[in-house]
Formats: structure tokens, sequence, C-alpha cells
């Protein structure tokens, strides 16, 4: 007998707030989607306008299952995510979630983890360490790149063993090895022995960590987006390229094989 | 209430259906039982393993959206082993969509879905890379029918024809499938669309154009199936945008048999369901659209 999983969730907003120049936080009263979630997975989030009809996929940042609260961090890029911007506090969205596959936390324990992100990739890699933060013998190192000002840098210090970030604008961080740049600069830095990366930020930055990484043997699991139909995986329009074991290459989708992947299974261009 | 209606012979508990390539129950979570429906009607198969097209694959537009998956498929085998066995051992009435680049790709999957438990067999005749004259099969009224002939002779399945809405006339194109042999029709299939990027001032899609769905294609979708509905025998399937059960309500008012829900499922998961409950509320209110 198949398991039935509620497609229909509404839920409400218990705080929506600027947190950075166009970047917000939002979080959510959503028990079931807090207990349910893992690092790495995202949710949809629907405009029910009758214009914008497609989900807005959005990692989750952080999850509380003890308070049933969902945090989502999003920034201001097009039509949809303005008018997410203007949401307020009590009003009731349609979600659907947790989506997708996140970070192999298991496959992490023990190890010297990197998390390595860039802009809005940073806040979900927060919800990742808070899960590694809680596994034995687990170093957790937070490699934060932005363009200008950061944002959300505090939620990683309880749980990692050092937090680094760069911008590559002047003097917007804290930036630890004095000069402006970007994740790769300070993973040059950074101490290689028995790493791991787990990684979230855009393209190309992501395929400049994996070609980093793989230089030194180091294991990616890494975060992709892809423009989605559905986010749940019917309408086969996110897949990427991946290289099976077998050395076939086969098309595998992004909301429900990933979003996370290993580095060294996707097929780059 | 009663819901149940027969369509080519073949009794669905309901009028509501999945729209292809919207629908899969072994890839998805499990948000509905599919025997709730009247049939279920799977993505396009092919008979090898398709790659479709390079992403972006999906582009949004006002009350609608783009899609150029390309027939992204496992193949027709695949299919039959996992999608189509697990959907009937769920109990569902099961219809596949057959996609082709040619004639011959046709006649393999419906050979091959015709020694299995499918119900129904639906015809995907928009596919725009066939040999034949370089056109699409669905523009070309000669070609449907004769595809249509060759794999009724094949099969012993109920056939649907879908039919592809970017053509001048689409009587004509429902004539020649119904001379054909087509056991019903289903319209519409999506209508050709771009959207340009502004920043770039290149298409978003990778292949350029995409299939226009969504609510915005409704009114012709209503139009279309109204023309083809009193030009034709064969009963009709008929989709495009809808959403509500007031949308399915108006198909059938348009002279539908039965309707799919496509596009709206992709944004919420239980959509056909919610589709049925509704057009049963429709029903109570306006009464039985008379045929
Ligand atoms: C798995 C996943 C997780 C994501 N997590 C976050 C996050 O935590 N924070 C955040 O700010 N953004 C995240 N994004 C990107 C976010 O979904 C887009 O920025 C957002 O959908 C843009 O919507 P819009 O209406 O403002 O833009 P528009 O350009 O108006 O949107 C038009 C359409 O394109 C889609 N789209 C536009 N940009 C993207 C993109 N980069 N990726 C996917 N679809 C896009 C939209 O969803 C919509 O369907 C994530 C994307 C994916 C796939
Ligand atoms: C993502 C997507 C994939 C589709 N794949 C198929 C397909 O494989 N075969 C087919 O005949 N139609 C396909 N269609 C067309 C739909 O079945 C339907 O005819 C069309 O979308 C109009 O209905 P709607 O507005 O309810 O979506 C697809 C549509 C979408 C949006
Ligand atoms: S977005 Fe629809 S299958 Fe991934």
């Amino acid at each position: 007998m198949a398991e039935w999983v509620s497609g229909n969730q509404s839920v409400r907003i218990i705080e929506n707030k600027e947190i950075a120049s166009g970047i917000y936080s939002l979080k959510l009263n959503a028990p079931e989607i807090a207990a349910a979630s893992s690092s790495g997975q995202f949710i949809n989030l629907y405009l029910e306008n009758g214009l914008n009809l497609l989900p807005r996929p959005i990692s989750i940042a952080d999850a509380d299952a003890g308070k049933g609260i969902v945090t989502l961090v999003f920034a201001v890029v097009g039509s949809g995510t303005e008018i997410i911007a203007g949401f307020k506090e009590g009003k009731i969205v349609r979600v659907l979630g947790p989506l997708g596959k996140g970070y192999d936390l298991e496959f992490a324990a023990g190890r010297s983890v990197l998390l390595v992100g860039g802009g809005l990739g940073i806040p979900p890699l927060a919800y990742a360490a808070r899960g590694l933060n809680a596994l034995p013998d687990t170093k957790v190192t937070a490699i934060l790149g932005y363009r200008d000002d950061a944002f959300y840098s505090n939620e990683f210090k309880d749980f990692t063993d050092a937090v680094y970030a760069i911008s590559e604008t002047d003097g917007a961080v804290d930036i630890k090895f004095g000069q402006t740049g970007n994740v790769i600069d300070l993973l040059d830095h950074i101490d290689k022995n028995n790493a791991m990366i787990f990684s979230c930020g855009p393209a190309p930055m992501l395929k400049a960590v994996y070609d980093w990484a793989d230089a030194r043997g180091i294991p990616t699991q890494l975060s992709l987006e892809a423009r989605m139909g559905c986010g749940y995986g019917v309408c086969v329009g996110c897949t990427v390229r991946i290289r099976e074991k077998s050395g076939a290459i086969i098309r595998r989708k992004v909301c429900a094989a990933g979003p996370v992947f290993k580095g060294d299974e996707l097929v780059w261009k | 209430m009663e819901m149940s209606i027969e369509i080519a012979g073949i009794r669905w508990k309901n009028s509501i259906t999945t729209a292809a390539g919207t629908f899969s129950y072994k890839d998805s979570p499990k948000y509905y039982d599919p025997a709730l429906l009247g049939a279920v009607t799977t993505k396009g198969v092919s008979p090898e393993r398709w790659a479709g097209n390079e992403i972006p694959r999906i582009a949004e537009v006002t009350s609608g959206m783009l899609n150029a998956v390309g027939l992204e498929n496992p193949g027709v085998d695949v299919y039959i082993e996992n999608e189509l066995q697990i959907l009937k051992a769920a109990g569902a009435t099961v219809i596949a969509n057959v996609a082709g680049h040619c004639k011959e790709d046709y006649l393999t999957v419906v050979r091959k879905l015709d020694i299995t438990n499918v119900d129904m067999l639906e015809l995907n005749v928009s596919c725009p890379n066939v040999r034949e004259g370089g056109m699409a099969f669905g523009v070309d009224p000669d070609a449907v029918y004769g595809l249509t002939q060759e794999i009724k002779a094949i099969t012993a399945k109920p056939v649907i024809v879908k039919l592809s809405p970017n053509v001048t006339d689409i009587c004509k194109i429902a004539a020649a499938a119904e001379r054909g042999g087509a056991d019903a029709l289903s319209l519409i299939n999506t209508l050709v669309g771009m959207r340009i990027d502004l920043k770039t001032g290149r298409p978003i899609l990778a292949n350029g154009t995409g299939g226009l769905s969504g609510p915005a294609i409704k009114p012709i979708a209503i139009s279309m199936v109204y023309r083809v509905s009193r030009s034709v025998g064969i009963p009709i399937i008929g989709m495009g945008g809808i959403m509500t059960g007031e949308d399915a309500y108006e198909f059938l008012l348009a002279g539908a048999t039965a309707v799919a829900v496509g596009t709206a499922a992709l944004i919420d998961p239980q959509a056909p369901v919610r589709v049925l409950h509704e057009l049963e509320a429709c029903i109570e209110k306006y009464g039985k659209p008379v045929e």
C-alpha cells in the first residue's frame, strides 16, 4: 500500500524581514515540513495570483522541528520574489515540501567538512552545519563568499569550528586573510586534511569549487539549481547529465534525485 | 453521484484523466490514489530512451508556462516494466501516450504496448522531427490518416489521436484521424510559443521555442473542442488550462466526453482529484451537460 503524502500545505508566515539589501528571511509556521526536512532540501512556494503559476523553489535555511518553524532566505530577482518580499506576517501561503534529496551527512561523519557557500547559497549551508555539528568527530568550517555585504554568517557560529568570509568588494566583511576575493582564494589557506566539501551557490562558483577539489582529491556534494515546472518529479523539466558508475551518461532530475549531487557524478560542460 | 462514463469501449469511473507529461506515479511522492481518476495518462514513450532537449526547458509566462522537455523518457521497455505495472497494480486505468520521430517509431511502441495490460493508447502526433516531408504528422491530414490506419491495423487497444492546435483547421485533422479509425480524439496539445530574456536578448528556453500550456490557452482549447465535437462522431477528451471543476465543466459543455488536467497538476499535485470533486459540485449546481 502506498504511503500518501500531503500535497496541500497551507502555512502561516510568522516573519518576513529584509536582512540585507534585497535579501529576505522568511519564517513559516510549518511543523510538518520542519519535522520531515533535512539540509539541502527545498520547498516550493506558490504565489497563487493566477499569473505567476509556477512554483518558486527555495532552499530550507533552517528547520526547527521543536518549534515547527521553517526558515527560508531569498533574494528579490524577479516578479515572483518581488511579490513574496511584500508578504506580511500572518499571511497564509501554499507550499509543498520538503522536496528533493539533500546532503549526505552520514558520509561526512568523522571528516573535516568545508561548507563553501556563495551568496544565496550560504543560508542553506547553515542548516547543514547544524546537522554536522551533532555528528561525532566531525570538524566543520564555513567558507562564505559574498558579492557585497555579509548576511547570515552569524548563524554558522554555534555549529562550526571556524567561519571565514570574503567579499568581492572592498572591506565589506570581516576578511580573515586580508584581501578581497572569492571562496577559492579562501580555500587555498584552509587545512585540507581529511577534508570534504558541501557547496551551494552560483553555477560558476560550483564549477570552480569542483575543479579545485577534484585536483586535490577532495570529495564534493554540490547543490544545483534548475528552472522547475513542478519541483516534485513529474514534468522532467529540470534534468542534468549524470555519469553512472558504469560510465553511461543519463539524465536525472534536479528536483528529485538532487538538488544535491556528488561533484564527480556531474558531467561538466 | 454517478460519474462514470464509457469512452471507446472502456469504462472510466469519472471523466477526469491526467494530461500526458504532467503525471508520474513512480517518480513522484504519492499525493493521491491514481485509481480515483477515470484514467491516468502517462508521459510520451518512444522505442528507445530519449535524452530530450538541453535545459532550461521551462519558462513561466502570464497565466501559463512554456515547456520544451523534448520528450525525455526511458523508452517503452522500461515504461512497461516500471510505471505501467505499478499503475496497474494500484488499480488505475492507464492511457499510454505514444511518441515517435517517424512512423516506424510509433509502430514499434504500439506493438510492444499491444501485448501489455495498458488500457488505451494515445498517439502524440505533434512531434516536429518526422521524416515525412519534414513536417509534423499532426499538421498533415494525410499523415494523420495514414498513421492512424496503420496503428489500428496492428492493435486491438482503443486508439486516441492527440491533436495539435498549431494548424489552420483542426477539424480537417480531426476528420482524418476519424477516417483512419481513431476511437477517440484528445485536444489540445500545446501551442508554439517563445520567451526572450531581456538581459541576454536570447530565448529563455534552450530549444528556443516551447509549448504553451495552462489557463492562458483555455479559450483556444474550448473553441477547438466546440468545433471538433460538432464535426466528428467520436468522443473527445478535452484539455488546455483546466485549473478548476468549473473549467472542466466548460469543456464538457463545449462537447468533450472527458477532460485532462495538465499544468494545474504541476503546481498543485492533487489538482486532478480536486478538479473531480469540484466538477461533481458543478454538476450538482448546473446539471449534467447533455450530449
Ligand atoms: C532547488 C532550488 C533552490 C533554490 N533556493 C533558493 C534560495 O534558497 N534562495 C533564493 O533566493 N533563491 C533560490 N533559488 C532560486 C529561486 O528559485 C529563484 O530566484 C526564483 O524562483 C526567482 O523567481 P522570480 O519570480 O523572482 O523570478 P522570475 O525570473 O520572474 O521567474 C520566472 C520563472 O523562472 C524561475 N527562475 C528564475 N530564476 C531561477 C533560478 N535561479 N533557479 C530556478 N528557477 C528560476 C522562477 O521560479 C519562475 O518559474 C533556488 C532554486 C532552486 C532550483
Ligand atoms: C511539461 C509538459 C510535458 C508534456 N508532455 C507531453 C507528452 O509527453 N505528450 C503529449 O501528448 N503531451 C504532452 N504535454 C501536453 C499536455 O498533455 C497538454 O496537452 C497541454 O499541456 C494542455 O493542457 P494543460 O493546459 O492542462 O497543461 C505536456 C505538457 C507539459 C506542460
Ligand atoms: S521540476 Fe518537474 S521534474 Fe523536476
